[in-house]
């Protein structure tokens, strides 16, 4: 008895074992073919050690698939984020909507992101799923015009639909680069010239963005003022635009704000 | 899924009508556990009222006769307490279970609880307070197939909150009591006893995940691990050696590396005539064990126990260290304890009890091929490293020294007093902040006003130059056996924020029931694991506790 139960246990022990070769651990895939762009939503704080990782991941896909491909939006919100302060010279880069994004989201852990609204998930997963996102057919068009004025920001998009009738929500954001302030680093130092990219700053239609629906071939125009805060610098700003509904992101585009001829 | 679930809960609603035909010779016990909140907003700590009322509650129900036993949990925690998962939330029967037993011989199928060993390649169980419960749902052997041999064999899938993993988690384990066999050993009142476990993990992962954009991570399906141990104790004397390896298994928390993890354990105590020594050493590298590669504190099989003492008082257990598994670890602590007669110089009249604890957690070496020595695996997609057995690496995790001196002053009274030096890498456990270095007095007096009547108070004080600062602590508890418990409590931050963490609780026990009620405030903190952080956030309001054994 005890010798076939022995007999038996080493059996399914040797069987199971499961040692990779070296040169087996990798898998090759064929480069994807980019038929739309993706859109990355990083759930980042200033405070969180292991955000830079993430956004250096954001950094290698779009030097990968170009940023055009690549469109991402850092969103600052939770505990790990920090509120600006300009009393104490704090800069800080949340906003409450960024914090309703975060409680929305039910992220609970720093960093996360999205990419196309396909779940959240940790920056490890997101090459497969920008992979995959960007292999599907766009089924509608985005065009984004962007320009300052004195005290506001002019936005102008247009959708059209490619492919059936689009049904879902267009979002307008404002998003900012190279803002340089305080960051937590994975060896656990504060690095206070630390240059954020992306950084998400408003929404320009709404936290929700506004219903669209549109008819294969038709346009979708539509138009928004945003006030231009005192923290922003207009050289740095740019516009996101993209539709979405309960199947993810459809497609999105950014365009940078052409400053005032002033 | 859903089939084999009916199919148990039909199986152990069969044995449980058997058994109740046993009239005579069934017992029905259980328990009923619920926490519950009514919570407020407040401004101050940062704590947010997002529901008019939280709990966790849970019922256990067991059925016993002499041959088979049956049992099941419901669990309801659809708006549960603060500071949990998301996928926490949920309300169920998510145990049941069915037990069979002949001679020494048992089977449970259903969800069963079980620990190999120290835990190091296996351990299932239970920590309602973290939100863990990684039961493993499907059939368990324990055998005795002669004196001083026992054997498990089990197979099944893991708890996940309110699903089970795919992986398919399959184990045995063998213990030998060798004096059992050796009369010479019996006599002289030495044990030895070896044992080996081994389990394995089936899991045919369905997510992708790339090393670069044309490659991806080809994962084992099969991932094994083994453990080995004896146990030797003669006398006051006890030794125990343990050692456990697994192979290669990538996830997110060791940076998706395809290496071998391993744990080896010594420790040794002696006790005897009022001297108590303790020595062990411990070093762990990428032991970190999941059924299902997610981040967070659920879904693991294996545990491995932090070598440092846990702290009861509120401000020696405010900044608790939790064991690195993937990283790894050198973990080391020593325990010296002497029990002075009563009627002596330093005994006094009542005697005295002195006991000095200190621990370290050191970091091991991971020595990528870049010959950057990096901390943390985290970000490390793929890389391999190595690390010398006997290396240590750069970092601090934790250190503590701590003296407590326990001592009876008259008939009435007994003081204990405390010192604590602690070292805690807030930036590794937590995420960020940090060494923190901190030194914790306490005295904790107790006072036996009558035969009924007691009252205990406690004074802490913490102060370090790290993270918020200095905080103070005062507790005062008033019994009133055999019924009544009153507490009142505030835990002040007088470093840096000024805030007062106020409670009072009320407690009336009787026969199987206790009831505790209360008000105040929780501060907020961070639940740090694998290089992600959960934050646990403030809460204030009012707490109502009921216990209930039957």
């Amino acid at each position: 008895m005890n010798k076939t139960v022995f007999l038996l246990i080493l059996a399914i022990g040797l069987a199971a074992c499961d040692n990779i070769a070296e040169e087996d651990r990798l898998i090759y895939e064929a480069p994807p073919a980019i038929n739309r762009s993706v859109l990355i939503e990083d759930f980042t704080g200033q405070r969180c050690i292991n955000c830079p990782n993430a956004s250096a991941e954001i950094h290698a896909l779009q030097q990968e698939y170009g940023e055009e491909a690549v469109v991402a939006v850092g969103i600052h919100g939770g505990p790990m984020a920090v509120y600006p302060n300009p009393e104490r010279g704090v800069v800080g880069l949340a906003t409450e909507t960024g914090d309703r994004y975060t409680d929305y989201w039910k992220v609970e852990q720093w960093p996360m992101g999205m990419v196309n609204r396909t779940g959240v998930c940790p920056y490890t997963d997101w090459k497969a799923k920008v992979r995959d996102e960007l292999q599907k057919s766009a089924t509608v068009a985005i065009e984004a015009s962007a320009s300052a004025g004195s005290s506001a920001i002019a936005v102008d998009v247009r959708v059209v639909s490619t492919k059936d009738t689009t049904d879902g929500q267009l979002q307008i954001w404002v998003v900012e680069d190279s803002i340089t302030a305080i960051q937590l680093m994975p060896d656990g130092t504060a690095n206070p010239e630390y240059m954020h990219q992306h950084v998400f700053r408003t929404a320009a239609n709404g936290e929700w963005g506004e219903r669209i629906s549109v008819r294969e071939g038709d346009v979708y125009d539509t138009h928004a003022d945003v006030p231009i805060a005192s923290a922003w610098q207009i050289a740095n700003l740019s516009v996101v635009a993209f539709v979405y509904n309960e199947s993810g992101v459809l497609q999105v585009v950014r365009t940078a704000v052409r400053p005032s001829l002033q | 899924m859903k089939r084999l679930l009916l199919s148990l809960i039909s199986f152990c609603c069969f044995f449980a009508a058997t058994l109740a035909q046993e009239q005579n010779s069934v017992t029905l016990t259980g328990s009923i556990h619920s926490d519950m909140l009514i919570p407020q907003s407040d401004a101050k700590i940062g704590a947010v009222k997002t529901e008019d009322f939280l709990t966790n509650t849970y019922a256990d129900m067991q059925l016993r006769s002499k041959y088979v036993e049956a049992g099941l949990r419901l669990e309801y925690l659809e708006h549960p307490l603060p500071g949990f998962e998301n996928d926490f939330k949920g309300w169920g029967v998510p145990n049941f279970w069915v037990k069979g037993k002949l001679g020494n011989n048992e089977l449970t199928l259903g969800t069963f609880y079980e620990q190999f060993g120290s835990g190091f390649v296996l351990r299932a169980y239970e920590e309602r307070s973290f939100g863990i419960d990684n039961s493993l749902l499907g059939g368990r052997l324990l055998l005795k197939p002669a004196d001083g041999v026992a054997l498990k064999l089990l197979s099944g899938r893991q708890r996940h909150y309110w699903k089970w993993n795919k992986a398919l988690v399959s184990g045995a384990d063998a213990e030998v009591s060798i004096s059992q066999w050796i009369p010479s050993m019996r006599q002289s009142g030495t044990q030895l006893m070896i044992g080996g476990s081994w389990v394995n993990k089936y899991e045919k992962r369905e997510d992708k995940v790339y090393y670069d954009y044309t490659h991806r991570i080809n994962f084992p399906k099969f991932v094994n691990s083994w453990d080995i141990r004896a146990n030797l104790t003669t006398g006051a004397l006890s030794i125990l050696a343990e050692y456990a390896q697994k192979t290669a298994d990538p996830s997110f928390a060791n940076g998706y590396v395809f290496k071998k993890g391993n744990v080896a354990m010594l420790s040794g105590s002696y006790s005897d005539k009022g001297l108590s020594i303790l020595l062990q050493a411990k070093r762990s590298e990428n032991m970190s064990s999941k059924s299902e590669d997610v981040l967070g504190v659920s879904s693991y099989i294996n545990h491995l126990p932090a070598f440092t003492q846990d702290q009861t008082y509120a401000l020696a257990a405010l900044y608790p260290y939790a064991t690195q598994l993937a990283d790894g670890e050198w973990a080391y602590q020593a325990e010296l304890g002497y029990n002075f007669k009563r009627k002596t110089a330093l005994g006094g009249k009542y005697g005295m009890n002195v006991k000095v604890n200190y621990s370290y957690v050191r970091s091991i070496p991971h020595e990528f091929a870049d010959g950057v020595e990096r901390t943390t695996l985290t970000g490390m997609t793929f890389a391999d490293y190595k690390s010398p057995f006997f290396k240590w690496g750069a970092e601090t995790y934790y250190q503590d020294l701590n003296v407590q001196i326990s001592r009876r002053m008259s008939r009435a009274f007994r003081l204990n007093l405390m010192y604590m030096n602690q070292r805690y890498n807030k930036t590794v456990i937590e995420g960020e902040g940090g060494m923190i270095h901190s030194d914790i007095f306490i005295a904790d007096g107790k006072y036996q006003i009558s035969r009924k009547t007691t009252l205990r108070g406690e004074l802490q004080y913490l102060t370090t130059k790290g993270d918020q600062g200095d905080w103070a602590y005062g507790l005062l508890e008033l019994s009133l056996v055999p019924h009544w418990m009153i507490t009142v409590s505030d835990m002040w931050n007088c470093g840096q924020t000024g805030t007062h963490y106020y409670q009072g609780l009320v407690t009336y026990s009787v026969s199987g029931h206790r009831l505790q009620a209360g008000y105040g405030r929780t501060r907020a903190g961070y639940n740090c694991s694998g290089g992600v952080c959960r934050y646990v956030p403030a809460q204030k309001g009012f707490t109502i506790s009921y216990n209930y054994n039957f």
